[in-house]
């Protein structure tokens, strides 16, 4: 090159020196920015310039390496749209040759890129010249300068700027190699170091992740777990390397893992799988095992890295979530209810239920039916009226309540309520209509069922008088009345439920507080209420009532209601008083009757008591005189004493039993021997049948069961039916038959035969009907008392007329009265 | 003495209470009786009384 040996003249001292002092500025291998600044300052002494540029280009490339541009204005833009090739600092790079420019406007190597560029700077550019940065070893680039308009580089400019050159481009390259080494191990220091801080790091984050990690090998088997993972599943590192972890999988879950994970594997994907756990305990968790393959510039696995994410409480969330939905979804079905969600501005199906899709016929596999879809559902009769509803719940954001009816695809019928609700945005738009459609076909035929019930009952409580209340103790209020309560007690409905006092005040006063008094005792003792009461009524009626009632008891075991009947029991009082009053009456007659009998029978009776006396006097006199004998007879004495005593009570018993056939007393039931009462009747009338010369025989079963019976009640009816037989034989000298028996059935039967005259022709059926009498001084009393007696005895008499001759009456005599009886 | 040798007085009365009582004054006096419920028994007694060939 013609400038290497330029030299500058010792007469110029000072350019020497500046050289010397970059030389040994450079040799410290100063940064960029010290170079920008030693050269401005060493240079500007000697140069006037703009600015100074240092290129250096990459070997064999036009691609600039590094680049130094000295003072602040720059003239870099200029160059922008220069191809190297064409550029200043290349043309000396290439020729190693000074490229010196006196005036870059005119002259033609400075490409027309560049003259505009420079122009468009606006910078009074003067020269420009570029020596080449170059050592023995090799070409750097070129080192450039641009001077002020006017100034001028002189031929010694140039060589001093050439040797500049030279000084720099040694600096510049010892300063390269020094720095491409230092660099490249500063480089690898630091990537050791962030190689290190990352692993670090990543330990670090792996070990503090809620998560447990885990990585493996190219080909799957497990080689690290973090400690997480391994005092979850309770493994040592050592059991879970390669794939000792599967120990801790589910069973059931174990098949399926592998399997993916050999496909993941196989893909060299990310993936993730959920799989049951381990824990050290032996409980099972869910897990979301997620596995992500590191992979090297040619795609190829070098590694895996997974997470094991806990989501049982996702999974149970979702199981109940399901569960939850199941059950409404289940719930919906039960009851009949859809429920669904349409668009507040389209009107567009949003959401169906199930039971939606049930209800109104429409195939969830053909998808949301439209809302006209849906209308033309309804009846036609009831179409218009769920429009009104629903336009005005779109429209004013409103509720809607409707029911109507539908018509399914097959023609049935169906009732539906319907409820909408707005949904409005926080705008107040109405974003949605939420609703709710329930069949209510059934629950309207059971409505319709239960008013007709409900009609039956109320018009069974009038036919029956009786009226229901439910009455709640702790409030003292009424619950209910029912109609047939309000008519019985005479209370208008339309003035509301009576209060308690109102109540108390319609009973009698000499009933209220027996009434009250059983009321509050059945709520006390907790049992049931059966009372009976008079009710005055407004108009002075008075009406008998009975009220029977029920405790209802709470959980505690309290009573906190009463429910039960009144019962209008007037007109049985009424009955039972007439009864009472027609028995007093008839047990008047029947007095009269044992009266007039007994009276007719009084020389018959005069003669049965005359006897025992009779044998008792002359039992006295024997008794006397086997005492009087010169050797008294005791033995013989103390048994005609004996015998006198006994005569003395016959005579007792058969006056007793004539005052009892005289008392006039109410009735009085005991345990009656039946055969007792016949004997004793025989006896009282054994006098009276020999008048008529009539034998009276008894055939009587032995151990025969006592029945529950008035004994003179009883005794009035065989004495009736004993002497209507005897004096149905007044000239025969007939035989009288008493007998009695036992029926299969239970039931005593007691049988009277005669030899007399027989039924009257053409009346046997009368015979026991009242006043009715074939004797002439008959009062006609005598068999209608028995059949009285024995019907209020719960038995039965009737007559037969005999084979032969005569008549055979015979009645009966439960063992057990009954209640009515 | 045998009975058929001893006088006798013959009761009759339907009433057994008073027929005993009757002859329980007759034996307390020493007289033998014997007593009927009827009339019809008593002539058959009295022929039996009366027979030649009672013994």
């Amino acid at each position: 090159m013609s400038g290497d040996g330029y030299i500058p003249p010792r007469s110029d001292g000072r350019r020497y020196e500046a050289v010397l002092r970059v030389s040994e500025a450079l040799s410290v291998c100063p940064e960029a920015e010290d170079l920008t600044k030693i050269l401005s300052e060493q240079l500007g002494e000697f140069l006037a310039f703009l600015q100074f540029y240092i290129i250096v280009y990459k070997e064999n490339s036009t691609e600039v390496e590094w680049a130094v541009v000295g003072r602040e204005r720059s003239l870099v833009a200029a160059y922008a749209d220069v191809p190297v090739e064409q550029r200043p600092s290349w043309q000396s790079y290439t020729t190693q040759e000074p490229f010196h420019i006196r005036d870059w406007s005119t002259d033609e190597r400075v490409p027309a890129r560049l003259k505009r560029g420079i122009a468009a700077q606006g910078i009074e550019v003067g020269p420009l010249i570029f020596v080449p940065l170059t050592t023995p070893h090799r070409r750097l680039g070129a080192l450039g300068m641009s001077g002020p308009l006017g100034s001028v580089y002189s031929s010694d400019d140039v060589s001093f700027l050439r040797l500049i050159g030279r000084v720099v481009a040694f600096a510049i390259d010892d300063n390269f190699n020094l720095t491409r080494a230092e660099v490249a191990q500063r480089e690898l220091q630091r990537q050791n170091e962030r190689l290190q801080r990352s692993e670090r790091e990543l330990h670090e984050l792996i070990e503090s992740i809620p998560s447990m990690a885990w990585s493996a090998a190219a080909d799957g088997a497990a080689e690290f777990f973090n400690r997480r993972w391994l005092a979850y599943a309770g493994l040592t590192a050592d059991q879970a390397q390669g794939w000792g972890w599967t120990v801790a999988v589910h069973p059931d879950d174990l098949n399926a893992l592998v399997g993916y994970w050999r496909t993941l594997m196989a893909s060299r994907r990310s993936g993730e799988i959920e799989a049951r756990l381990r824990r050290f305990d032996g409980a099972y968790r869910w897990f979301l095992f997620r596995a992500t393959p590191s992979l090297d510039d040619n795609g190829r696995v070098v590694k895996w890295y997974g997470t094991n994410t806990d989501i049982e409480e996702r999974k149970r969330a979702e199981q109940a979530l399901r569960r939850s939905e199941a059950y409404l979804a289940e719930a919906q079905r039960l009851t009949h209810t859809g429920s669904c969600a349409i668009d507040g501005t389209s009107r567009e199906t949003l959401y169906w239920s199930e039971e939606m899709f049930r209800l109104f016929g429409f195939d969830p596999q053909q998808g949301l039916p439209m809302w006209d879809q849906w209308l033309q559902r309804i009846h036609p009769e009831d179409r218009d009226k769920v429009k009104v509803a629903g336009d005005r719940t779109f429209l004013k954001k409103v509720d809607c309540d409707v029911e109507f009816r539908i018509v399914k695809p097959d023609g049935t019928v169906r009732h539906i309520h319907g409820i909408g609700h707005p949904v409005l945005s926080p705008k107040g738009e109405l974003a949605q209509v939420v609703g709710t459609m329930v069949d209510i076909t059934e629950r309207m035929r059971a409505e319709e069922a239960l008013k007709r019930s409900e009609t039956y009952l109320a018009q069974a409580q009038r036919v029956a008088n009786i009226g229901s209340w439910v009455f709640d103790t702790v409030r003292m209020k009424p619950v209910h009345l029912s109609t047939e309560w309000y008519r019985l007690q005479n209370f208008d409905p339309r003035d509301g439920m009576p209060t308690w006092e109102k109540r108390l005040q319609r009973i009698h006063p000499e009933d209220r507080d027996r009434y009250e008094g059983a009321f509050n005792r059945a709520i006390a003792e907790k049992s049931d209420l059966d009372a009976e009461f008079r009710i005055l009524l407004p108009d002075s009626t008075v009406r008998y009532i009975r009220s029977l009632g029920h405790p209802v008891l709470d959980a505690f075991g309290e009573v906190t209601q009463m429910m039960g009947v009144i019962v209008d029991v007037t007109e049985s009082r009424q009955a039972e008083q007439e009864h009472e009053r027609l028995r007093q009456e008839l047990a008047h007659l029947a007095h009269l009757n044992r009266v007039s009998t007994l009276g007719e029978l009084t020389a018959s009776l005069a003669h049965e008591i005359k006897q025992p006396i009779g044998a008792a006097v002359t039992n006295a006199e024997a008794c006397l005189r086997f005492l009087d004998r010169d050797q008294p007879d005791v033995p013989e004495a103390r048994e005609a004493a004996l015998e006198m005593t006994r005569d003395a009570r016959r005579a007792a018993d058969i006056i007793e039993h004539v005052r009892s056939l005289y008392r006039k007393g109410s009735s009085h039931d005991e345990m009656v021997d039946i055969n007792e009462v016949i004997r004793e009747m025989v006896d009282m009338l054994r006098d009276e049948a020999s008048r008529y010369c009539v034998v009276m025989r008894t055939d009587l079963a032995e151990r025969l069961p006592k029945v529950m019976a008035d004994r003179v009640q009883l005794q009035q009816v065989l004495m009736n039916l004993m002497l209507n037989g005897i004096e149905a034989m007044p000239e025969t000298a007939g035989e009288l038959g008493i007998k009695s028996q036992l029926t299969e059935e239970g039931q005593l039967l007691i049988s009277l035969t005669d030899s007399g005259v027989g039924l009257p022709t053409g009346k046997a059926d009368q015979i026991f009907n009242t006043f009715f009498t074939t004797k002439s001084q008959g009062t006609g009393l005598g068999l209608a008392i028995v059949r009285s007696i024995v019907e209020s005895h719960g038995g039965r008499v009737w007559a037969t007329a005999n084979s032969g001759q005569g008549t055979t009456f015979q009645f009966t005599l439960p063992q057990k009265r009954a209640a009515h009886a | 003495m045998s009975p058929a040798d001893e006088a006798a007085v013959f009761i009759i009365d339907d009433d057994a209470r008073m027929r005993a009582a009757t002859e329980r004054l007759l034996k307390s006096v020493g007289l033998h009786a014997e007593p009927f419920a009827t009339p019809q028994g008593f002539p058959r007694r009295s022929a039996d009384r009366n027979a030649p060939n009672k013994r």
